[in-house]
């Protein structure tokens, strides 16, 4: 008896040592498996892990897998995929999710496709009559960006890493949250978020909102009927918002100089000297990556700290946005995203 | 007793609540050459093209060979009376053989058989232009552009041939050669044609019968000795000239003055 | 004339004839080669022999192919090829007609307010996600479709009241044109990014939506289109000299205009519908044949089809493989191939080329 116990007991940690998972996700023993993630827009795609090969045409997917040590794993980008900058050598093989370029996707054999809620139904079936599983992510959206990489944590089994970066985020989030809870309608700023054209901004529904809103502040075109409605001057003279927000964004790495004209044309337009913006010098400029994906949450505590100081005193956006980039990427903090 | 081959009975065209017409009776026997003549704005080419169904009287009727006209189909229609207009002109590149075949338009059913290239050649003969067969209608002058014009309406193989203003753009020698070829045509072939004529001496040579046409109506008809007096030419042309006789013993209208 | 210089007209004509006939063949055979050509390229590298195999396997089951190089060569790569030929084949056979018929070579399909009247119809399905009747993936092609109709059908009404002369036609086609222009700024306006994005992609015209389904239908519709049209070239052919002498050949000017303009029109819209405006094939075909053969309409209808397949296949084959991966919309590159070529036909005018 003592013997044949011995033998099992010894066969059982033998099999414990060598089918316990060792931590590295490329490595893993575990048997492959099927997946199913109900995505952006509601569709139950199945995935069969692992996941080796990606083509993702989005950046901000693109940038949380990279977030999720799997970077490595991309064979495939859209041109827009540009950060972190060790993405620069992978092939384009699409301008955006609006125009993929279906036969270099298809030459580069993925197991899954990532693209944002811009790829036509079209071209997504085209690519799923090829066999291979297409997941679509609204990851523009702040308030979708736990979702986001919760998914993309399952589907690379990076299940682990998710849950930090998603805590990493949460937190910072609910201080946010916490601190404005209570803010009544009249502590809160009336803000213009502006973006592309000249008094184009975005309502309810839009990110624009969705930043403004959560950090404490109040959107003025939140009520508009239409989504990215275009004002102008007097009418934005009459909303006399108290802080201007201007998102620019560049092919080019945006600079100091460049942000500070773009905030010096907004403080020197004529009609709206009398805004009291314009007049408390209370005008942002702030660029596209803090303002979507998993760097989003910058944004947020940027647009809290210029809407309520005083409750955001302790906190240095800036060292958060480190801390971020060397978490998530390893990698230090490069690049001017916000003026002032 | 010669045949009549058209009639016209009380005819009426007008538009826009202007009449140009107004009970406009004649008729053309077989064989004859018949001018219509008159001051511009008499409703002369009018009145061809009412006879050859592009306009639509508003009251009237036409006869061919004693039967209304509006009785035929409009090929069988064309396949009788054929149309040179008083001047054409191609938006497109036609070869003249491919312009003079398209005479043949009432006879093709869709495919062209060898006879319809056989009457087209025929009649690039006849007219004198065989050669300019594979040359581009618009390179052409305008004396040639017209008999090109004659030579598709004789592809129709009509019977009564209408041409509005024959000679009005041409110089001298194009205009006799036209004149010359409808009086063959004539001869030859017992074709009935009627010209609307804007020179009265080309009408009085070339002319069995003349229609002076004033004021909507027809004023006198007759033969060109008859018809073609100082008296008439006052008072439809409201000018006073000189009658004499040219070398053939027909009528040579000199103007003088305007009354 | 000398004696060797005898004029036999009907042998002229026959030559005439034959030549013209042997120049619609070779523009057959050229188109053929062309879409031969076009299936092997691509940004997928898949050589020629592979993309032959492919072609092959489905004839003859022992074929060994990757279902990569089936799904790029059957699903991308020929319907889009056979689209482009469909859709240059109905474009340049259009434009025939419409010249014809409108006596006017400026004129294109879309000369009667056509391409807005489709856009109008497609801007609104994509921004109100409005259709007048189909499934949801259909309701852009449908709507465009019926709009294209419906603008053709408003614009000879119009010109009926003034006793449908050409000018009139044009007027009003022109007018309705801006018309729906201007609704379909409108409805860029208030839409949100994506649909504008979706909607200035259509107007801008492309074939990378091409799918089977819609191939097999387009196919015979303008096969038989263009089929029936041929019908009326003597007509057109005689009505090219004007109203007057057409009506003195035994044509009924009217009823064979309000025809030939409808099947014109039917032959445009059923491909716009499915690849946006493409421009500049259906004016610039029938004079590049014209040039070549002259306007007879027996050959001029499908010379002009062949050459707008010839010229939509080249810009096409050319957008989807020049800048990989980026695709360059089909129809600026027609006008870039197109209209070179077009001036090199105009300044070396040979027109007597069968002398």
């Amino acid at each position: 008896m003592d013997k044949n116990v011995r033998i099992t007991g010894a066969i059982v940690s033998l099999c414990f040592i060598f089918l316990s998972p060792t931590g590295y996700a490329e490595e893993t023993t575990l048997p492959s498996d099927t997946v199913t993630i109900v995505d952006g827009t509601g569709e139950s795609v199945d995935v069969s892990r692992p996941v080796m090969r990606i083509v993702s045409i989005t950046s901000r997917t693109s940038e949380i897998i990279c977030a999720l040590d799997a970077g490595e794993r991309i064979v495939g980008r859209d041109s827009y995929s540009i950060f972190p900058k060790s993405l620069e050598d992978v092939p384009v093989v699409a301008g955006s999710s609006y125009t993929p370029n279906v036969e270099l996707i298809l030459g580069l054999e993925p197991d899954l496709v990532i693209a944002d809620s811009m790829l036509s139904d079209d071209y997504r079936q085209r690519i799923e009559d090829a066999g291979i599983p297409v997941i679509v992510e609204t990851s523009w959206d702040p308030a979708a960006v736990a979702t986001v990489v919760s998914h993309l944590g399952i589907v690379l089994d990076e299940e682990d890493r998710a849950g930090e970066i998603i805590g990493f985020i949460e937190q910072y989030h609910d201080i946010v949250e916490e601190r404005c809870a209570d803010l009544e309608e009249e502590d809160k700023p009336v803000v213009f978020f502006e973006w592309s054209q000249p008094y184009h901004s975005g309502a309810s529904g839009t990110l624009f909102h969705n930043l403004t809103v959560a950090s404490g502040g109040i959107n003025v075109v939140g009520d508009e009927p239409a989504k990215y409605p275009t004002g102008s001057p007097e009418w934005l003279a009459k909303r006399d918002p108290d802080i201007i927000l201007r998102l620019v964004s560049s092919t080019e790495d945006l600079t100091v100089e460049m942000m500070e004209e773009a905030r010096d044309e907004i403080l020197s337009r004529p009609g709206l000297s009398s805004v009291k913006a314009v007049e408390d010098d209370r005008a942002h400029i702030l660029s596209s990556p803090v303002t979507t994906g998993v760097r989003s949450i910058i944004g947020e505590l940027y647009l809290a700290k210029w809407f309520h100081p005083d409750f955001f005193e302790d906190i240095d956006p800036e060292e958060v946005h480190e801390e971020l980039i060397q978490e998530l990427f390893g990698q230090k903090l490069e690049g001017v995203y916000v003026y002032p | 007793m010669v045949a009549v081959k058209l009639k016209v009975s009380d005819l009426n065209f007008g538009y826009n609540g202007k009449t140009i017409l107004d009970g406009i009776s004649l008729e053309i026997e077989k064989g004859d050459i018949v001018s219509l003549v008159g001051p511009n704005g008499a409703g002369k080419s009018t009145l061809i093209k009412c006879i050859d169904r592009i306009l639509k009287p508003q009251r009237g009727t036409v006869y061919i060979d004693g039967n209304e006209a509006a009785q035929l189909s409009s090929k069988d229609f064309s396949k009788m009376v054929g149309y040179v207009p008083q001047s054409t002109t191609e938006v497109f590149p036609y070869t003249v053989f491919d312009i003079v075949l398209m005479g043949r338009r009432p006879h093709i059913g869709w495919r062209v058989t060898r006879n319809d290239v056989k009457i087209v050649s025929r009649t690039l003969k006849f007219m004198g232009i065989e050669e300019f067969a594979s040359r581009y209608f618009d390179e052409l002058s305008g004396g040639e552009k017209q008999k090109i014009a004659m030579a598709r309406a004789l592809a129709q193989e009509p019977e009564v041939l209408l041409l509005d203003e024959p000679t009005s753009n041409l110089d001298i020698k194009h205009q006799l050669e036209v004149m010359n070829i409808v009086k063959k045509l004539v001869w030859e072939r017992k074709i009935s044609a009627v010209m609307a004529m804007h020179d009265l001496n080309l009408a009085s040579r070339f002319s069995d019968s003349i229609v002076m046409l004033k004021d909507k109506k027809v004023f006198k008809v007759g033969d060109p000795k008859s018809i073609l007096i100082s008296e008439n030419i006052e008072r439809v042309y409201g000018v006073r000239a000189e009658v004499i006789k040219d070398s053939k013993g027909m009528p040579y209208i000199m103007p003088i003055e305007p009354v | 004339m000398s004696e060797d210089e005898v004029f036999d007209a009907e042998e002229v004509y026959a030559r005439a004839s034959w030549k013209k006939t042997l120049f619609t063949l070779v523009l057959f055979v050229a188109v053929a080669l062309l879409a031969v050509f076009a299936i092997s390229m691509g940004a997928a590298s898949l050589g020629m022999g592979e993309s032959f195999r492919v072609v092959l396997a489905q004839f003859m089951p022992t074929e060994e192919v990757s279902t990569f190089a089936q799904v790029v060569v059957l699903q991308l790569r020929l319907p889009r090829i056979l689209m482009a030929v469909i859709t240059g084949i109905s474009l340049g056979v259009a434009g025939a007609a419409m010249q014809g018929v409108l006596r006017n070579p400026l004129v294109s399909p879309y000369t009667l307010g056509l391409s807005s009247g489709a856009a109008c119809g497609a801007a609104i399905a994509i921004v109100l996600g409005v259709g007048v009747l189909g499934p949801g993936r259909y309701i852009i092609a449908i709507n465009a479709f019926l709009f294209s109709l419906l603008t053709m059908a408003i614009v000879y009404g119009i010109s009926r009241m003034k006793g449908t002369s050409i000018e009139t036609l044009i007027l009003a086609g022109v007018a309705m044109g801006y018309l729906f222009s201007a609704v379909i700024s409108l409805l860029k306006y208030v839409s949100g990014h994506e649909e504008l994005r979706e909607v200035v992609f259509w107007l801008m015209g492309g074939l990378y939506t091409s799918r089977w389904e819609n191939v097999i239908i387009l196919i015979p519709t303008v096969l038989i289109l263009t089929t029936i049209l041929m019908r009326y070239s003597w007509d057109l052919n005689a009505m090219s000299a004007g109203e007057e002498v057409a009506s003195s050949l035994g044509i009924n000017v009217n009823r064979v205009r309000l025809t030939c303009l409808t099947l014109a029109t039917i032959l445009t819209a059923s491909v716009i519908a499915f690849t946006g405006v493409i421009g500049f094939i259906g004016l610039v075909s029938p004079h590049v044949c014209r040039l070549l053969i002259g306007s007879d309409h027996r050959y001029l209808i499908p010379c002009s089809g062949l050459i707008g397949a010839l010229l939509l296949l080249a810009s096409d084959t050319a957008c989807r493989t020049m800048i990989s991966p980026t695709e360059i919309p089909v129809g600026i590159l027609t006008s870039f191939i197109g209209v070179p070529f077009f001036l090199y036909l105009l300044v070396r005018r040979k027109r007597r080329w069968w002398q």
